[in-house]
């Protein structure tokens, strides 16, 4: 995995930013560049954009389930053994579920001055 | 900027995959099989150069397929067409965008800020003149077809306030993970819709005795490219469709719907998860069985008939078809992340809606629902049209606040504070909207 040059200042904030965000990420598809990329991209994007993949998180079986129902109902080919494990191998590992509350902390896109009201008289 | 990221690789993605298909899907742009040059209809036109921000002079020379160099070297964020710029994209294949909270402030949805949640990829090349809907199915008496022009001179028209919701929206709080595009709060409005009543036009073809559901079939293509494939077929419960408020729409406040929400045609059948309304409608079937067309079945727009753990696998027979949405509400303004100074006063509005239902009541918290504030609360325009609500608010000292909205339907039933009952494809979160407050 190629780590992006980080200065000393951010490199202490990289230890808790999500795992994607030191990983190397194809321009076109939004997938994280590592073992099986290709594959997933040959086998996966043909029918559907790969945002379907890169905003979704599951487990390894879940993964899996997802390929049952795209063969089932939407005509993905059956896959050789070789070729599916390479596709769940490279899908568990990068987009697995994040350990997470019941509700996560708001995320604040920017903070921005408003004039409020004056309190009544 | 993430989402300009995000947005710059749909559109690379979307012609490196299919070039000619993409000129197509977004801009209506025909190319000439012989010369590769791209054939722009005067509207397809207009919505490249509108996303360009500038005329294309050359546009006749244009190759087909080819991504304006303008947008391929942009970081700027990339516009569905007819769609408001600040649409968040989800997925560029099948088009899904959902509306920011701060976006939905208008009482009447416009309709560029209408969410798009596609299934398939719309229909390409519509002929208004020779568009027609057919209604039959086994429990239709006989099977009959309109034009365009027929429904809406033959029938009475009718204009109502409707609030549609993705079944999904929410979807991306529920934890595990739930498969499918990853809604926040977006993916919802309340535009006014113009048609004839659903049931009068099943009336015209005749309801048999045992009727008792219909099932809609739209012009849009699947996915995979396969003819004939149907990308989604739903539809409600007889009673639902003879409902008044269940329209056959072709407008959104008075003009034509736009092409990703439905063009030139669609159900609207509010209060039930969008899924419901059908898009590009061209045939309506009065079935003597619950209508099991695609994403019927199955785990789609179901839940467990019965609450389950989070995570728990749900066999398909314990799966219930949704039916009314639950309660829910929206802060509109401000916008999260406010910053006000200590001893100002601030205005909070927003709208709430009930399915079937309405709502009787709204509340916001500044406290981690510690204490609650009564809003104001209007009546719906008509029934199923979204309640506005306002209230002022001041914060006790300074510091970080979260605001939390919350509604209560006319039975009682509040939204909860947290995300509600887990299940496997992630409906129906109504957990409460909140927004982040700081006092300096």
């Amino acid at each position: 995995m190629k780590i992006p040059s980080l200065t000393g200042g951010l490199l202490i904030g990289a230890l808790t930013l999500p795992s994607w965000a030191q990983e190397e990420v194809d321009e076109k598809t939004g997938l994280v560049i590592d073992e099986g990329f290709e594959i997933v991209k040959a086998n996966c994007t043909g029918c559907h954009s790969a945002r379907l993949i890169t905003q979704n998180r599951a487990t390894r079986e879940g993964w899996k389930e997802t390929i049952r129902w795209m063969q089932r109902t939407q005509n993905l080919w059956q896959f050789d053994p070789q070729t599916e494990e390479a596709i769940l191998d490279y899908l568990a590992k990068h987009y697995a579920p994040e350990a997470r509350g019941r509700r996560p902390n708001l995320k604040i896109e920017k903070w921005y001055f408003l004039e409020g009201e004056e309190p009544p008289q | 900027m993430e989402q300009g990221k995000r947005i710059k690789k749909g559109i690379h993605e979307l012609y490196a995959t299919d070039p000619l298909e993409a000129d197509k899907m977004l801009w209506g742009r025909e190319v000439n099989p012989f010369t590769r040059r791209g054939f722009l209809k005067k509207s397809a036109l207009f919505a490249m150069s509108a996303v360009l921000g500038a005329h294309i002079p050359f546009w006749r020379n244009m190759p087909g397929g080819l991504i304006p160099v303008v947008l391929a070297d942009s970081t700027e964020p990339f516009q569905l067409p007819g769609k408001h710029p600040d649409l968040v994209i989800l997925n560029d294949r099948p088009v899904n965008a959902e509306t920011p909270a701060h976006l939905l402030d208008d009482p009447i949805t416009p309709a560029d800020k209408l969410f798009v949640r596609n299934n398939g990829i719309p229909p390409q090349d519509i002929d208004i003149n020779h568009w027609t809907l057919t209604i039959t199915g086994e429990s239709a008496k006989k099977t009959v077809s309109y034009t365009l022009e027929e429904l809406k001179t033959k029938f009475k028209n009718y204009t109502y306030q409707l609030t549609l919701e993705c079944g999904g929206n929410g979807r991306s709080e529920f934890h595990p993970p739930a498969p499918g595009n990853q809604w926040t709060v977006g993916a919802v409005g309340s535009p006014e819709w113009t048609g004839v009543r659903l049931g009068e036009v099943l009336k015209s073809a005749g309801i048999e005795e045992d009727a008792i559901y219909i099932g809609y079939y739209g012009k849009d293509t699947h996915l995979s490219g396969t003819p004939h494939k149907v990308p989604i077929s739903r539809g409600v419960p007889i009673s639902k469709a003879l409902e008044p408020h269940s329209l056959i729409a072709w407008a959104i406040n008075g003009e034509d719907l736009p092409l990703l929400n439905g063009y030139p045609l669609r159900l609207v059948c509010p209060g039930w998860p969008a899924s419901t309304s059908g898009k590009w409608l061209e045939k309506i079937v009065i079935r003597n069985q619950i209508h099991d067309g695609t994403k019927m079945g199955g785990y789609s727009y179901r839940v467990p008939c019965h609450p389950v753990a989070p995570g728990a696998k749900v066999p398909e027979e314990e799966m219930c078809i949704i039916e009314s949405m639950p309660v829910k509400s929206i802060i509109t303004s401000p916008r999260s992340g406010a910053m006000l100074k200590l001893g100002q006063y601030l205005k909070l509005r927003g709208h709430a809606w009930a399915g079937d239902l309405s709502v009787s009541a709204m509340e916001v918290s500044i406290d981690f629902g510690a204490t609650w504030q009564h809003c104001s609360l209007r009546a719906p325009k008509n029934p199923y049209a979204w309640q506005h609500w306002e209230t002022t608010i001041n914060f006790p000292e300074r510091g970080y606040y979260e605001v939390w909205a919350r509604a209560t339907d006319d039975n009682g039933k509040m939204q909860p504070m947290l995300v509600p009952g887990w299940n496997p494809k992630g409906y129906l979160n109504n957990a409460c909207h909140r927004i982040a407050v700081k006092i300096l």
